[in-house]
């Protein structure tokens, strides 16, 4: 039998293989990276130049000057926040409830959350603005609070659902035992145990709201804009390196959330395997 | 004095009786046992005691007073659990002075006492530590002082050993107990190892399909088993068929005498139970012929195994200090218990104090 694949089990390219696909998925990953990051330097980069012929940092100027810019950090940074609030306070009860308590149609309402999902987000969006439009959203603070709301509410219910799912019962019940109303019980020990979930979720859900640009555009423009709504503007009207910039100061709070999340998904395992 | 009643507790789930038609009477100070296999309803009947679950029909005093209408907070009963039972994102001294906190007693008292838990149990100045830095033992220590910090007038003990492994259960066990006796404070102890609760209850309770089928001390429930399935469930026993014969008991080939004062009249189907250490062995021709077909060595004593003729393969204990060959041998029994219709109806002892003496236990070399 022939073999056309022969050389794959070879011993040193097959040794390699591991270290060859690394490299491909980081130069995968990477490279627009690396490339943003040189346009957002960029004064001149013409076309066979592999890196920007010259360097400049005038254009983080241009950007960090811009009147727009200012006021869509500022609606940003507001609604953010607010929603991520909102949405903790909306979901974690439900969260807690999903998790301890039985009720009709429990299964059902818990993957329904997955509905605004299913379908395309655009015709959603639009369906919702002529709602808003009755009620007096559009072009509201609240009302781009409530279209971000969206995209949140499924990891803010599952994600400490689980970490609800993840607290003993023997838990709760040693502090009722010590003298602890359930009330108490909650606030003292299933709160903080299932503390760690519910602080992934609501970094998860301010990113998630941070870079919102659809239902954003659709229910709060032209009057209240987003970063990542003026970043439309930006990038069908201005030179490449100020998107670039701009790409940079949208991506930056994500990374750093991101990191932050990783490190309390890894208490979070660590707080369910507490017993050796 | 009564300090715990339990009477006529019972809890159905839909068809199943997990506990059904119980009543129990502890002294105060008293250390008492449930012992039972799993799903047998001894949880159950703790989880009531403490509140966790609603009993269908009887009551629970403490101190001659219902408890039922009060929930497990505000129950003078404390409890350790079998697992996971410390607060991991609290350190030991806010683990153990959580209920006190919580009773706003003045911070200087709190301090006091929970050292003083600390203390007890063996554990001082491990304040400052976190749950996941102390091994399974020491957690259950800390769980210990937890319950007893408070002041319970009852403690509940939920198998709280059984995630130990063997060695540190029989320490614990005998500290649990130390400071069971100290302290002077009435326990309740539920565990589905036999040996365990032979070694510290001051009284057992055999529970099986939610009732409780004996209550004494550990000696007495070993040495007189109320009916069949106390006997095969405590220790090991061989079951032999009984019958009456013109007023001696026979148990298979054996003769076991007279049942002095015991009403076996009728002479129904009889059942006669022996303790391995009870079987014994001698030269070949003395009493009922056997023969020895297995030996194996247990440490401080050995079991061993004997065919008869007739009945199932005895079961038997033999000291070290008696020589036991495999082979012939001959067989007596010392001592039976009588059962009719699976219930002890008598004890008998076939043979004289002075011929035990005399023949011991085993073969002479």
């Amino acid at each position: 039998m022939t073999s056309w694949t022969w050389f794959l089990r070879q011993g040193p390219l097959r040794r390699s293989m591991g270290v060859i696909l690394v490299l491909a998925l980081g130069a995968f990953m990477l490279l627009p990276i690396a490339t943003m990051v040189m346009w957002a330097f960029a004064d001149k980069w013409h076309f066979p130049g592999l890196i920007p012929q010259r360097f400049s940092i005038r254009w983080w100027k241009w950007v960090f000057e811009n009147g727009n810019v200012g006021r869509a950090m500022v609606y940003s940074f507001t609604t953010a926040p607010v929603v991520t609030l909102l949405s903790a306070v909306v979901c974690v009860p439900a969260a807690y409830s999903f998790s301890r308590m039985r009720f009709p149609l429990k299964r059902f309402l818990f993957v329904s959350l997955l509905a605004t999902n299913a379908f395309p987000k655009f015709g959603l969006y639009i369906s919702i603005a002529t709602l808003f439009y009755r009620l007096g959203l559009m072009n509201t603070f609240a009302g781009v609070v409530l279209v971000q709301l969206i995209n949140t509410l499924v990891f803010m219910t599952w994600i400490p659902s689980a970490g609800f799912d993840s607290v003993g019962r023997e838990l709760e019940e040693a502090a009722r035992d010590a003298g602890a109303s359930r009330w108490r019980v909650f606030w003292r020990v299933t709160l903080p145990l299932a503390m760690p979930s519910i602080i992934v979720a609501a970094i998860l859900a301010f990113i998630a709201a941070f870079d919102e640009a659809q239902g954003t555009l659709v229910v709060g423009a032209p009057k209240i804009t987003t970063m990542p709504v003026l970043m439309y503007t930006l990038v069908a009207n201005y030179p490449e390196p100020v998107s670039a910039v701009f790409s940079i100061l949208l991506a930056t709070p994500s990374v750093v959330l991101l990191l932050i999340a990783r490190r309390y998904l890894l208490a979070g395992y660590l707080a369910a395997g507490f017993v050796r | 004095m009564l300090q715990l009643e339990l009477d006529r507790l019972s809890k159905h789930y839909g068809a199943f009786r997990a506990v059904d038609e119980l009543s129990l009477a502890v002294e105060e100070g008293e250390f008492v046992c449930f012992l039972g296999p799993s799903g047998c309803g001894k949880t159950t009947t703790l989880r009531m005691i403490a509140g966790f679950i609603r009993p269908d029909a009887g009551d629970i005093r403490i101190d001659g007073r219902s408890v039922l209408d009060q929930p497990p907070e505000r129950r003078p009963t404390a409890m350790v659990f079998q697992r996971y039972t410390l607060w991991p994102h609290m350190d030991v001294w806010h683990n153990v002075a959580f209920g006190l906190q919580l009773r706003r007693q003045p911070r200087e008292e709190v301090d006091r006492a929970v050292r003083e838990a600390l203390d007890l149990v063996g554990l001082p100045g491990s304040e400052q530590k976190f749950p996941p830095q102390l091994s399974g033992g020491q957690q259950q220590r800390v769980a210990l002082a937890r319950a007893l910090v408070l002041q319970p007038r009852i403690l509940l003990l939920d198998e709280p050993f059984s995630n130990l492994d063997a060695q540190l259960r029989v320490r614990m066990r005998e500290e649990v107990t130390a400071i069971q006796r100290r302290v002077g404070i009435t326990t309740v102890f539920v565990t589905h190892d036999q040996a365990e609760a032979l070694a510290i209850s001051d009284r057992i309770a055999v529970m099986r399909d939610g009732v409780i089928q004996q209550v004494a001390p550990p000696a007495e429930i070993y040495a007189r088993p109320s009916s069949i399935s106390v006997a095969t469930f405590i220790g090991h026993i061989n079951m032999l068929d009984g019958a009456m014969e013109s007023g001696r008991i026979r148990a298979g080939p054996f003769d076991l005498g007279w049942a002095e004062g015991a009403a076996l009249d009728g002479a129904a189907r009889l059942d006669v139970g022996t303790r391995p250490e009870d079987v014994l062995l001698g030269p070949p021709g003395g009493g009922v012929a056997g023969a020895v077909t297995q030996m194996m060595d247990m440490g401080h004593y050995r079991q061993v195994m004997v065919t008869v003729d007739g009945i199932a393969p005895l079961t038997v204990f033999v000291d070290k200090e008696h020589e036991v060959r495999m082979g012939n041998c001959s067989v007596r029994l010392r001592k039976g218990l009588v059962y009719r219709d699976g219930s002890l109806a008598a004890e008998v002892r076939a043979v004289a104090a002075a011929e035990v003496a005399e023949g011991g236990r085993g073969q002479r070399a």
